[in-house]
């Protein structure tokens, strides 16, 4: 009896390892074959002196949706019009990507080309000496089309060492039909919007959806307030660079006040905090909450067959709220340009790699591409082709129509260890219900010690 | 009376199993619906219409033969280097006198404590130096060595309670240190020996952050890397990152069914005699 089952477990066993080590030898044989292939092209490109392999490191894993489809299709362009060229792309999920990236600047790794955030995460590289410093000059005029004030984050002692791809900016998005049926106005002041918040929760209605659990919406949320109340797209920034204080400046103090109005409202939707982004954006375009506060690059809701027609005919935005007594506009936009592309210095094929990177920041290149797939707004002048969905219509005119922009996140502004600091003082105030003064020295804090 | 308390029992323990099962029964489920239909009041949500595309993407655009072949190539020689040094190193360290043997034992247990992401950068910086990025031994090596002091750790444990007179009486037959080692001790060992496999099998089936920092090239990468393909920027195709994941998720499922009862002996008999 013992000595059977201890056979069959040997042949268990042994049935494993063999199954296990004919995979191996798959494997295996896959490998050498890629190997090889990739070892020929290389020595083509040596021989023949034109056959060029770029890398393209990107934070835009998924190729066949939004930006990642946006990406590829510049990409594919390119390789088409110069067959010498090969891109080699990697892709890995904002996180690890910028983990990465760390562990590439360290090592010099020959990289040509590479996606980088405006602002801190871009300065580390500059320092670093890892991306190329650019001309400004050669971008002027009618292929780039940049806007004004686009360079800001990427801008470190007067050189530019990057371009943008996107414009960013934070908008609420409504749901047109929640309103109507609702018999709810749709707010223009704070006041009116935390009224709406108040009408909604009476009738069961989430009002706003946030993804409270990234915590950098809040802080979004804050710094708009301080724009509305202040008048001053700067001041946040400045507060960040220590030459405002958070704590003693009046705007901060009544900012922060209403920031705290807004929680005791429950603005936001039933246990926010626990949201990402994912659940937020679904709470809202399942028709469950009234409204989202979100960035710009949601333009694509509208065209998006995987959502319901019903949502997709009554989204629509909404600006930032002015407040009363205020000394801001509505048309004082919180934007800024996050997301763009870098020249690597250690790139093996420099030239090839400039070429690229030309075409690729072209206005008929990623910005009319990604236009006209909805999956975000240019940091470039782009025509209007007509087709475009009444929500990109709505937003254009919010861009076109902004008197003053930002030019950053206050948080992105800072150092990392900032953005951390920065973003769990928010997560404080919300989760664990400290005080607007509380969170404003938490704030100064963040700002002094990063 | 009797029977009561074995009904109680029966019932008891149902329950224990549903709660055991909920998360794969969850992951299946929330595998067949679409992206928008995620985030629902509902806890399970029987999809009206099974979104069986997932699964294709899964498999083409989430590469997932291509990976799995690379996952199962390097999680396989990752466990046969780590049985065959635990099992060398164990015996070394319980059977065989030797000057240093103490200090030797203490600096491999000393790896149990290392954490992975102090190594990251250190590593990425030597592998590179060495050509060993974008390559299987990249991932091999380190994952080897996370698994060895554990491996050991749990051998030495199982090889204490094994019977000195084993080794003699293959001695008087006149057997070789490796054969005793390979012949007499590895089977008696074999519970043991099942507990370090599926362990490191289990580390490195779902290894991502070492994957992602020591490979580039797409033609390595493992299973976790599928997941990522479905990842925007902002938002995720989560109905195929599910189905990744049920996919992901069926081997572990039946090697840990296989080889269930043999872990828990092998992981007791080292923690009591250890």
């Amino acid at each position: 009896m013992v000595k059977n089952t201890k056979s069959k477990r040997n042949i268990t066993l042994i049935a494993a390892l063999a199954a296990v080590s004919v995979l191996s030898a798959c494997g295996n044989n896959n490998s050498g074959g890629n190997a090889a292939g990739s070892s020929t092209d290389g020595n083509a490109a040596g021989s023949a002196g034109e056959q060029v392999t770029l890398r393209l490191f990107s934070n835009l894993p998924d190729r066949k949706s939004g930006q990642g489809l946006a990406e590829q299709m510049v990409i594919d362009n390119y390789t088409k019009e110069n067959p010498n060229v090969k891109i080699e792309l990697e892709t890995l999920a904002e996180e690890p990507f910028k983990n990465k990236l760390k562990a590439y600047m360290a090592s010099n790794e020959a990289l040509d080309i590479t996606m980088v955030h405006g602002g801190a995460e871009l300065n580390t590289l500059v320092q670093a000496g890892y991306v190329k410093e650019l001309d400004p000059a050669e971008y002027e005029g009618e292929t780039y089309n940049f806007l004004p004030g686009v360079y800001k984050s990427f801008t470190f002692n007067d050189k530019l060492y990057g371009l943008p791809r996107n414009s960013d900016y934070e908008v609420i998005y409504y749901n047109k039909k929640i309103f109507a049926d609702n018999g709810v106005n749709v707010p223009t002041t704070y006041a009116e919007l935390l009224d709406a918040a108040k009408q909604f929760r009476a009738k069961g209605i989430e009002p706003m959806s946030v993804n409270g659990k990234d915590l950098w919406s809040f802080a979004a949320f804050f710094q708009d307030l301080v724009i509305r109340v202040s008048g001053d797209q700067s001041l946040t920034l400045d507060a960040v660079d220590q030459k405002k204080s958070f704590t003693t400046d009046e705007s901060f103090i009544t900012a922060a006040k209403l920031l705290g109005e807004a929680r005791d409202a429950k603005l936001f939707q039933e246990s926010f905090m626990t949201a990402d982004y994912g659940a937020s954006q679904n709470l809202f375009t399942q028709g469950r909450a009234a409204m989202w506060y979100m960035g710009s690059w949601e333009a694509g809701m509208a065209t998006n067959e995987s959502l319901s027609e019903d949502f997709r005919n009554n989204v629509a935005v909404l600006k930032f709220p002015v407040v009363d007594g205020g000394k801001g506009k509505d048309t004082d936009l919180l934007a800024w340009n996050g997301g763009g592309y870098s020249l690597v210095s250690s790139s093996k094929h420099p030239e090839e790699a400039k070429k690229f990177f030309d075409y690729l920041m072209r206005a008929d290149q990623w910005a009319k591409t990604v236009w006209d797939t909805g999956a975000a707004v240019p940091a470039q002048k782009y025509e209007l082709t007509g087709s475009e969905s009444g929500l990109q219509q709505q937003l254009t005119e919010v861009l076109t129509g902004a008197t003053t922009t930002a030019g950053s996140l206050g948080l992105d502004y800072g150092t990392p260890k900032f953005k951390d600091d920065g973003q769990n003082a928010f997560g404080k105030f919300f989760a664990g219900g400290s005080t607007p003064e509380e969170l404003l020295a938490e704030l100064q804090k963040a700002a002094e010690s990063q | 009376m009797k029977k009561s308390t074995k009904i109680i029992l029966w019932v008891f323990f149902l329950i224990v199993a549903l709660v055991q099962l909920f998360p794969l029964i969850w992951l299946v489920d929330f595998s067949f619906l679409s992206s928008n239909e995620f985030y629902s009041s509902s806890i399970l949500k029987w999809p009206s219409d099974p979104q069986w595309q997932n699964y294709i993407n899964a498999w083409v655009d989430g590469k997932f033969l291509r990976y799995f072949l690379n996952s199962a190539f390097v999680t396989t020689v990752t466990i046969l280097l780590t049985v065959v040094l635990s099992l060398t190193l164990g015996y070394a360290f319980t059977r065989m006198q030797w000057r240093f043997r103490s200090i030797f034992f203490t600096i491999i247990l000393l790896g149990i404590m290392i954490p992975i992401h102090a190594t990251l950068l250190p590593n990425f910086a030597i592998f590179k130096a060495l050509g060993l990025t974008n390559s299987y031994l990249g991932l091999i090596l380190p994952y080897t060595a996370v698994s060895v002091p554990m491996g050991t750790f749990i051998l030495t444990g199982f090889l204490k309670s094994i019977p000195k007179a084993m080794e003699e009486s293959a001695v008087v037959d006149g057997a070789g240190i490796y054969r005793i080692v390979f012949q007499i001790i590895a089977p008696l060992t074999a519970p043991a020996l099942v507990t370090v496999v599926v362990t490191t099998f289990l580390n490195c089936w779902n290894e991502f952050i070492m994957a992602s920092t020591f490979l580039s090239k797409d033609a390595l990468k493992t299973l976790p890397f599928s997941v990522m393909n479905f990842a925007g920027q902002y938002s995720s195709d989560y109905g195929s990152q599910f189905a990744v994941m049920v996919l992901t998720s069926i081997p572990a499922i039946i090697i840990y069914a296989i080889f269930n009862e043999q872990i828990t002996k092998g992981v007791t008999a080292g923690a009591v005699k250890g």
